[in-house]
């Protein structure tokens, strides 16, 4: 029973393998906590445990931390760790991704798995992760911020500067004086506060002229901002009276400070500034402002003095005679800001009617009035900590010019994707020379070139082009020295084998672009694009692994277990060197080619699997339907595939017409002998051996001439 | 508006019946002076008419606070078999979509909830913040047994730009309230993470209280 006990650790437990299971030992020999398949140290005195593929963390009293098995756990740091899953990227879509939670030792998923990326600051105080391309910064007392400091609540102020001078020449200019005289039960002391705001709660009508009151308050406005009614034709023809009366009105959204209470003669009047709503909120109190704009008249008067002067003067005229219409009154009845209950109106601006006739009553006074409130005076603070370009993924980079304000975009990004990198340090997009493609621009060009071979991949292009670079480059420009060349030398080929990978030599460039321009017709939609999407594959005709043994280099084991005289050896090691040369490399659908290797196909033996797949092309009663699913073909393609015509096709654009007897059908060429097996005497190896032999060398030979004049004729047609 | 039911009260001092106000819902907005006796638990007092006792009657209530917007379903006690599923609203209670409506159990959590709310704060946010303090900062105050409350907001200054925020706790071993200061900033650091935290959406009639987050903290 193998047992290995590891040295007691800090917490005085040692790791035990016992019987393939891992568990923890106290030092009274106490088994403590269970069994695994695994346990490492993994941080602070916690350990991983592994179930299988998933893993969780094991506190050293042996009890585990999360409720669900994962598969990864990330070391402990601070009490902390990572967790993750590998997922399928979406429903539709198989390809992998990984996602990662973050756990307390306490067993508190602290955020569970939502980060699409995750891992441990430098300094270890902190996790750095993303969801989306969106980073965020985990802390160690189990919140999250975004660097961005998008999370913190925007700060706004008010630039008063800016807003006092919006504010007077929204109200100086234009400015006039407007009446309303009324006789309503209002108390003008206990109503009209000098200082007060209000708003008006109703359109109101006014008037350009009155003279000598006729009633006991008078509503004096100073106003830049009324409607003039009076002058618009249409109206006064409409109601000849809006001219008579010289009439003007105010939205009910309009806000009024009481500069001035004024009696004179028992006539109170209320002397009104109209002024913008946002002022009313943010200025209204501000006597400074208030104090300027009755001071701005131009004279050497106030707003106030002109007001009061004004009524002194009106009083030694005349009433005028609309003061006494009946109608007109009625108009002007009401007291401004105070509702049907003569309660002060809601300060708030009322919701202004969409549809109706008040809808178009209430825009046209705003047009005509031009009383939009004030606008952008409010500055919303930016949080963004840009901190400049020095010590940044900006530092050096050509773009980095175009930065604007507090990093509102640089010389090729927006604003988003520029924070995104800004903050994260990396930058895709950094060129630090004009002359230099950036990593974006070289991926660009990456993919467009991949864009190009898939189409010329589709279409031969890319295949004929590569052969013809390799003709000239690599066999002086003599396709015949192709017979003789061992595909399994291109394994570390950028050029011909594979550029980013390193490849077996049947899934090189080469391979493939040789195979299809050679075997073009053999099956539907055979193209080199198909191969790169692994639909047929290359593979090896006749394989020696089965009868001459697992080799290496010239070392081939069934020699050494039978005693092959010398010149077999030779022969072998001869052959063995045209295994993956083009005579002896076919091409089939990737599932008849994952299947060579079973025992019902022969295990590589080509005769074999040539008569399976006769009999499953004929339809045969006793064929391997496993070969049929192989094919991978769908449903309605499966019965025009199969047929013998198809069969023989196949067969001689493979230029496999040496399995086949006299009739076109396959017959057995190989003893089939597994040379493993027991039983098998020196005698029946070396018959088999050399039977095989005598069949592969002049077939191979024979078959790589026949390919190589086909592309000799493909080359001379697509010069 | 607040409703109103005379019950009769036997005193279990003098045992004689005695009215008491019984206040099924309370509306805020149009008594303030009921806030005030939810304050100082005098709502919640029976004041016998005939020996001048004074009982606690542990009756819950709707409480409703229309200027900011939400409503709470109080009672004493949590229900032993309680879920944490949410509770059904009947239909018209609410008066606005955005009403924000929970349970709670407990005078104590029913006092700190109505702040938290009238603060205009995230009462999940605040539940994270306080989970995380007494678990992952300071884990003696949960392993003691204490709960952390809300207390109060200060206002933004120099030191601490978007301001602070205090907890208390009482430390039954020092006999003293035991106070604890944030910067805001950590506190849009946890409403973050509860923004982000699938687990986190309280939505509905439900109860966010120490143990539901506790409980939400495990779920994986």
């Amino acid at each position: 029973m193998a047992r290995t006990e590891y040295d007691y650790d800090n917490n005085g437990l040692a790791r035990v393998y016992e019987n393939a299971q891992w568990f923890l030992l106290d030092k009274n020999g106490n088994q403590v906590g269970e069994r695994y398949s695994y346990i490492e140290e993994w941080g602070e005195g916690f350990y991983k445990a592994e179930q299988g593929t998933k893993k969780n963390i094991l506190r050293p009293d042996g009890s585990i931390v999360l409720k669900n098995w994962h598969n990864d756990v990330f070391k402990v740091q601070k009490g902390f760790f990572l967790f993750s899953n590998t997922i399928r990227k979406s429903k539709t879509n198989p390809k992998t991704r990984y996602t990662y939670g973050v756990a307390h030792v306490n067993g508190d998923v602290i955020f569970p798995m939502i980060f699409d990326r995750a891992h441990w600051m430098e300094k270890g105080d902190a996790i750095y992760a993303e969801i989306g391309t969106q980073p965020y910064i985990i802390t160690l007392d189990g919140s999250i911020y975004d660097p961005a400091r998008g999370h913190l609540p925007k700060k706004v102020s008010i630039d008063y500067k800016d807003f006092f001078e919006k504010f007077a020449n929204w109200t100086l200019p234009g400015l006039q004086f407007f009446y309303r005289d009324t006789d309503a039960p209002v108390i003008v002391d206990t109503t009209y506060h000098v200082g007060d705001v209000l708003r008006a709660g109703f359109f109101v009508d006014v008037t350009t002229k009155l003279q000598k009151p006729a009633h006991k308050t008078r509503f004096l406005i100073a106003s830049a901002h009324a409607a003039m009614m009076c002058e618009i034709p249409e109206l006064c023809h409409e109601n000849p009276n809006v001219k008579n009366w010289n009439l003007c009105t105010l939205h009910f959204n309009s806000y009024f400070k009481v500069m001035d209470v004024y009696e004179k003669e028992g006539v109170k009047q209320v002397f009104l500034l109209h002024i913008p709503g946002a002022a009313a909120f943010f200025l209204g109190h501000d006597e400074t402002a208030m104090n300027f704009v009755n001071e701005a008249t131009g004279q050497e008067t106030t707003l106030i003095e002109m007001a009061r002067r004004s009524l002194d003067e009106k009083m030694k005229m005349e009433v005028h005679p609309r003061s006494l219409d009946k109608e007109f009154v009625e108009r002007m009845h009401h007291p401004i800001g105070l509702d049907e209950e003569y309660y002060p109106v809601n300060p708030n601006a009322q919701e202004e009617p969409k549809d109706g006739p008040i809808a178009n009553l209430s825009s046209m006074i705003h047009k005509l009035a031009n009383d939009a409130d004030l606008k952008d005076f409010i500055n919303v603070e930016d949080n963004f900590p840009y901190r400049g370009v020095s010590g940044t993924v900006c530092e050096g980079c050509i773009y980095a010019n175009g930065i604007q304000g507090k990093g509102e975009g640089c010389g090729r990004l927006f604003i988003k994707s520029f924070r995104e990198r800004y903050l994260k340090g990396r930058c895709e997009y950094r060129k630090t020379d004009i002359a230099k493609p950036s990593f974006f621009e070289e991926m660009d060009m990456y993919h467009k070139k991949i864009e190009k071979e898939k189409v010329e991949k589709a279409c031969d292009t890319y295949a004929l082009n590569k052969l013809k670079k390799f003709v000239a480059e690599r066999l002086d420009g003599d396709i015949k020295k192709l017979k003789d060349f061992d595909f399994y030398t291109l394994r570390e080929d950028t050029e011909f084998g594979d550029e980013r990978v390193s490849v077996v030599g049947l899934d090189s460039i080469l391979m493939k672009s040789v195979l299809t321009l050679a075997f073009a017709d053999t099956y539907p939609d055979f193209t080199y694009e198909s191969m790169d999407k692994h639909k047929y594959k290359p593979d090896t005709i006749n394989i020696t692994n089965t009868i001459f043994g697992i080799n290496f280099e010239d070392y081939y084991k069934a020699l050494e277990t039978y005693d092959a005289p010398a010149e077999l050896r030779e022969r072998v090691v001869r052959f063995g060197k045209k295994v993956h040369t083009i005579g002896n490399i076919m091409v089939l659908p990737s599932g008849l080619n994952l299947m060579r290797n079973t025992k019902p196909l022969g295990r590589g033996y080509c005769d074999v699997f040539l008569a399976e797949f006769y009999k499953m092309m004929i339809g045969a009663k006793k064929c391997n339907m496993k070969m049929l699913d192989a094919l991978n073909l769908k449903k309605k393609e499966v019965a025009a595939f199969r047929t013998e015509e198809n069969f023989n096709h196949i067969v001689h654009e493979l230029m496999l017409e040496d399995f086949l007897d006299e009739e076109g059908t396959p017959k057995q060429v190989f003893q089939g002998l597994f040379s493993w097996e027991p039983g098998i005497s020196r005698d029946t190896f070396i018959k088999a051996a050399n039977e095989f032999l005598d069949f592969c060398e002049p077939f191979v030979d024979k078959r790589a001439d026949r390919i190589i004049n086909k592309l000799e004729k493909v080359l001379s047609n697509n010069h | 508006m607040s409703q109103l039911r005379k019950e009769n009260i036997e005193c279990p001092h003098c045992h004689q019946a005695g009215e008491f106000d019984l206040w099924t819902s309370v509306n805020v907005d149009l008594d303030p002076e009921l806030r005030e006796k939810i304050f100082s638990d005098e709502l919640f007092m029976f004041h016998c008419p005939h020996c001048g006792k004074v009982t606690g009657i542990p009756a819950g209530t709707l409480y409703h606070d229309m200027t900011h917007g939400f409503m709470i379903f109080f009672d004493f006690f949590k229900p032993d078999d309680y879920d944490y599923a949410p509770m059904d609203i009947p239909e018209g209670v609410g008066l606005k979509k955005e009403y924000l409506f929970r349970a709670v159990f407990g005078l104590q959590r029913f006092k700190e909830k109505i702040v938290i709310l009238e603060h205009g704060l995230n009462d999940v946010a605040i539940e994270h913040q306080k989970y995380m303090i007494s678990h992952v900062i300071m884990p003696e105050i949960a392993e003691k047994g204490y709960e952390l409350f809300f207390a109060k907001t200060d206002e933004p200054n120099e030191e601490f730009p978007y301001g602070t925020i205090y907890f208390f706790y009482d430390d039954e071993e020092k006999e003293q309230t035991m106070q604890i200061r944030f910067a805001m900033d950590n506190y849009f650091e946890h409403k973050l993470a509860c923004e982000l935290d699938p687990r986190m959406k309280a939505e509905g009639c439900i109860c966010v209280d120490a143990e539901w987050m506790a409980k939400q903290m495990k779920e994986e």
